[in-house]
């Protein structure tokens, strides 16, 4: 898709991309908290985190980033396939034509 | 830059630009979602920060098939919405 755009239209694209990037990261730590929250923090006797609770955000919160990576390569190796498929498609479809 | 020439590939749809902009908009949210869902379905405990073997494996199935099924759903909404369409399909969207 990128290939019809002018160079231009790349630089404007990719500046969104840029900004996109950093809203998304912006949300995914409000995103984390509130995971990281909902399994972690059960009880409210009290008002501080116990060391329990901390360790589990803790642990959460890296889980999360891991699990965050790990989603975003396993997607890339989907399109990626995907997009072979796509081009054989085409190109099948290309030759029957 | 020709005002009124017939250009047929800059006269179809919306500005390209905008529908890259989308695209990736949609993208970003297809995968807060799925992180969202594989993060609930597949991680048991907070025990430690890494994620076990079968978590990550669990990761992996649960990202293939949530993309998987992401394409029946735009598969099945085709189908409806062409069969709900008395006239056909109109326009390409």
């Amino acid at each position: 898709m990128e290939g019809n755009l002018t160079e231009a239209e790349q630089a404007k694209l990719m500046g969104f991309m840029e900004f996109e990037q950093v809203k998304n990261s912006m949300k995914a730590y409000n995103q984390t908290a509130y995971k990281c929250f909902g399994q972690c923090v059960t009880t409210f006797k009290t008002k501080k985190l116990d060391a329990t609770e901390t360790a589990c955000i803790e642990n959460c919160t890296a889980k999360f980033l891991k699990l965050s990576q790990r989603t975003g390569q396993r997607m890339g190796d989907y399109q990626a396939a995907r997009g072979q498929d796509n081009a054989r498609c085409r190109n099948e479809q290309l030759e029957s034509a | 830059m020709s005002w009124f020439s017939k250009e047929p590939e800059q006269q179809q749809g919306p500005d390209k630009v905008e529908m890259a902009k989308t695209e990736v908009e949609m993208m970003t949210d297809l995968y807060n979602k799925m992180v969202d869902s594989c993060f609930s379905k597949c991680i048991a405990n907070m025990k430690e920060g890494d994620l076990s073997v079968g978590e990550m494996s669990c990761v992996d199935r649960c990202v293939h098939k949530y993309l998987s099924a992401q394409e029946v759903v735009g598969s099945k909404t085709k189908e409806m919405e062409a069969s709900m369409m008395p006239n056909g399909p109109q326009g390409g969207s």
